[in-house]
């Protein structure tokens, strides 16, 4: 990962992390999928779905 | 990251058997055209990332490292190409040797086998723009903004954001599709409710007094609230089977008639769009096929999990090369996706359509069983379960696109011949049934409201789901957009002020208020360079070729900065900024000494006197330069390492004198030009621009003195007694050198051609060399790990340090 890569992804985790409206669950998820290159948005879209529904139970 | 402690080449591009030693130091390596200098960078580049840039890119067709790496004697043996580099990580100071070799160009040898050696070379890997040329530096700074931007983002590794950018998008855009057809499906179960309770608008309280008014009929409890949870039809009996309500049945058949007639002479609204998204994708060339190629790398894309293709089981270098290879061929259905994205988004408007229609058609066939009208029943059951097929047809790509030809016509709809008059008997039945009793009014008209109050909560529970992952998915495209936006711009106003800064040291004489302009925009990276203060241009606008070549060179020297921060500690410049004239070239050294210390430089040129520039400046040490000349196909380059005095000393050794007084003459006006330069000596303008020794020395000499004088002025003025007697010591040991030269003054008069030197004993030319040797010296730091010539301060009419590059030799020449 490139320091420039790193920067961003940093930064798009203090948004995610500052906003109420985002499931520290989902953070996570999210930044292990970034992490490690699985990009598939499918994926990423049955995540949001389920932890949104969890936060909403 | 890693420097490199020792080089070895054997049998690799022109190269027969060569050992450089590096030690980690900043190396020259200078030799004419042709020399066999460009196989150093090739075994350096091909040592670390099993590939030579070279040898692949535009305009290398056909080129294989294993065919064409070798050298040319051995191409038919690529066993025996092989380069050895001796590394050492910057991180652990731990030192290996790695081991390439032609015939099996994926994989190295590491020894001794040290992991974080290893993890060092193979981050180095990942970085294959530590080797520069100026076939490169030319794509940053001529390109169209379109294409810099690309191979700038290529150099930050900036493709893989843009692929996490465009995933998160389509994330978005899914969510958003999902939540548009749950709201069509929430209007739709909403205007069934209000249909049937005859509201124009649903509010609780127009439904409790619809509602409540067939309460009170039936003597039940009025409801005082609507809840999600409240039951319109609390207390209400098992209503009977064939009980209805005339005037709610009258308007909903009405009101299907209606829809009936609209989507039976025009069609459902979406078939035009989806009839029209198909014609563009399957008449777009190439689409369809690439649309199933692209699910082909997807499928293939998510089983990657090391360094093995999924598809062909082969071993890459590298994970991210692999992920990177099987990215690219699937941004090439980019277009198609797009096309793709369009269909999709259509055949979901008319699914929610059908789902609506079939709805309908439901409550319909309740009516007709109870009005005991069956053909009604029959003929919309049979419609009903058609147009569920077709509904299935809608989820897959392949199928969806095979409806383009159905899809204007009637036969989309599957209509039963028929049915128009079968609903016409039925709404007369209806017409002709006497008005049931109050009380089976209420009832059913009860039974239906609840039925479709649940219909429009068990919708609207999913509508608020998909709405709050449309929330979610929104918001994170946006924080990604938001903090990618904000690190990019940061990163190009950084990179901007560095650039700026950095060409405003080389080029401190003319341009010392040069500024620059990088402005991302839209897949764009537009830069201008101010020149001379004259407003803003394209850096090809009016600057000459070397000021661009120097403008390249900064452009990626900030950029690297920001690409590896500390791990930038190797670069490989193979022949960059030959365009930029000498004076500009010492600013460049000196600017990647003082900017750059922690980075190991490897430089080819074809200028000697650059190389010895470099030297003088202190970037390169004497002993870390390779001279390479005389290159033939058989033997490859000849390289010489040694001092230019060593070359001589080891010239009169052999009584060689003609050889050590061609290396002194071609030495001497090398030095003296640049000193000429480096002091801001007086020199007799020569149009042509040819000096020879002679033309400078004079000039040379009587600068020094002048300067010398104006330390002990200045060290006077300041009442700098310590420095006044340096100054002194130097004045003194000039004057002693100048009585010794004199001494020699038959044999180094300018004025006797260089050729009489050649005539001499062996004796008469050593004491002519030792005499100058000394002579030289005066001029150099005595420091010996940095020797670099002194220099003015700045290099201008009113210099005000005299120093050498380590600043060992610092005088002040401003007085108080």
């Amino acid at each position: 990962m490139s320091q420039v890569e790193d920067d961003v992804l940093q930064s798009f985790r203090l948004k995610l992390e500052a906003d109420p409206a985002v499931a520290p669950a989902l953070v996570n998820e999210l930044m292990d999928k970034l992490a490690t290159g699985k990009l598939d948005a499918g994926a990423i879209l049955a995540t949001i779905t389920e932890l949104t529904q969890e936060r909403s139970v | 990251m890693i420097t490199i402690e020792h080089l070895r080449i054997v049998e690799f591009r022109g190269i027969r058997e060569l050992s450089l030693s590096l030690s980690s130091h900043s190396f020259a390596v200078w030799g004419p055209n042709g020399s066999g200098k460009s196989g150093v960078v090739d075994a350096i580049d091909f040592a670390i990332t099993g590939s030579v840039s070279r040898l692949s890119g535009s305009g290398s067709g056909g080129l294989t490292v294993t065919r064409h790496a070798p050298h040319v004697h051995s191409r038919d043996k690529p066993v025996d190409a092989l380069v050895e580099l001796r590394v050492k990580s910057t991180a652990s100071g731990k030192i290996a040797t790695i081991t390439r070799n032609v015939a099996n160009p994926k994989t190295y040898s590491l020894s001794p086998e040290l992991p974080d050696v290893r993890q060092a070379v193979d981050r180095a890997a990942a970085h294959p723009e530590i080797v520069l040329s100026r076939r490169d530096i030319i794509r940053f700074v001529a390109a169209e903004p379109g294409r810099r931007s690309k191979e700038v983002q290529a150099l930050l590794k900036l493709d893989r954001l843009s692929t996490i950018r465009s995933t998160l998008k389509t994330v978005s855009n899914r969510a958003a599709n999902a939540h548009k057809e749950k709201q069509q499906q929430l209007d739709s179960a909403r205007s069934r409710l209000r249909q049937h309770l005859d509201l124009p608008e649903l509010h609780s309280e127009s439904i409790l007094e619809r509602v409540n008014e067939r309460r009170t009929v039936l003597d039940l409890t009025p409801l005082s609230d609507l809840t999600p949870s409240t039951r319109l039809d609390l207390g209400v009996s098992e209503s009977p089977e064939n009980s209805f309500n005339k005037n709610s049945a009258l308007s909903e058949i009405a009101g299907f008639l209606t829809t009936f007639d609209s989507v039976t002479s025009e069609g459902l609204r979406s078939q035009p769009k989806l009839k029209s998204a198909i014609g563009e994708t399957v008449s777009a060339p190439g689409a369809v096929a690439a649309l199933r190629q692209r699910a082909f790398w997807e499928t293939g894309l998510d089983l990657i999990e090391d360094d093995d293709c999924p598809f062909c089981d082969q071993a890459w270098s590298s994970q991210p090369e692999l992920v990177e290879h099987i990215r690219s061929k699937i941004r090439k259905s980019d277009e198609a996706k797009r096309l793709r994205d369009n269909v999709v988004a259509a055949a979901q408007s008319l699914g929610s359509e059908l789902d609506s229609l079939r709805s309908s058609m439901e409550s319909i066939r309740r009516l007709a069983r109870v009005c005991e009208v069956p053909n009604a029943d029959d003929l919309l059951g049979e419609w009903s379960t058609a147009l569920s097929r077709r509904r299935a047809s809608l989820g897959a790509m392949d199928d969806v696109l095979e409806l383009e030809d159905v899809l204007s016509a009637p036969a989309f709809l599957s209509l039963p011949e028929g049915t128009r008059p079968a609903l016409e008997t039925l709404s007369a039945t209806i017409e002709n049934t006497p008005d049931q009793s109050a009380r089976a009014s209420a009832t059913s008209f009860l039974s239906i409201a609840q039925e479709r109050i649940d219909h429009s909560r068990q919708v609207g529970r999913s509508e608020q789901q998909t709405r709050k992952s449309n929330a979610v998915a929104r918001g994170l495209y946006n924080h990604y957009v938001d903090a990618h936006e904000e690190q990019l711009t940061r990163l190009y106003e950084l990179v901007e002020s560095e650039f700026s800064s950095y060409y405003r040291r080389i080029n401190s004489d003319d341009e010392s208020s040069f500024r620059a302009a990088l402005r991302p925009s839209a897949g764009k990276l537009d830069m201008e360079v101010d020149f001379y203060n004259l407003g803003m241009f394209p850096p090809m606008a009016y600057h000459s070729e070397g000021h661009q070549d120097g403008m390249g060179v900064c452009l990626y020297l900030a950029l690297m900065k920001h690409l590896l921060a500390n791990d930038f500690n190797l670069a490989i410049l193979d022949d960059v900024v030959m365009s930029v004239d000498s004076n500009h070239r010492k600013e460049f050294c000196n600017l990647l000494r003082d900017e750059f210390s922690s980075v190991q430089f490897v430089i080819t040129t074809h200028e000697q006197y650059w190389a010895m520039q470099m030297m003088h400046a202190g970037l390169v040490t004497k002993k870390r330069q390779a001279h390479f000349f005389g290159w033939t196909v058989d033997s490859g380059p000849t390289v010489e390492q040694a001092d230019f005095w060593d070359a001589i000393d080891d010239a009169l050794s052999r009584d060689d004198v003609p050889s050590a007084a061609a290396t002194l003459r071609r030495n001497l006006e090398a030095i003296s030009g640049h000193l000429a330069a480096s002091l801001g000596a007086r020199v007799f303008y020569k149009q042509d621009g040819l000096y020879d020794f002679g033309d400078l020395i004079s000039g040379v000499r009587e600068r020094h003195t002048s300067l010398l004088s104006k330390a002990q002025k200045s060290a006077r003025s300041w009442n700098n007694d310590a420095e006044l007697e340096k100054a002194k010591l130097l004045d003194e040991q000039r004057k002693r050198i100048e009585t010794d030269l004199r001494m020699e003054a038959w044999a180094v008069n300018p004025a006797v051609h260089f050729n009489e030197w050649a005539t001499m004993t062996t004796g008469e030319f050593r004491r002519l060399a030792s005499a100058y040797r000394e002579f030289l010296d005066q001029f150099k730091c005595s420091n010996l790990k940095c020797g670099s010539w002194l220099e003015v301060v700045p290099n201008k009419q009113k210099p005000t340090v005299l120093r050498c590059a380590c600043h060992t030799v610092s005088f002040n020449l401003e007085t108080a």
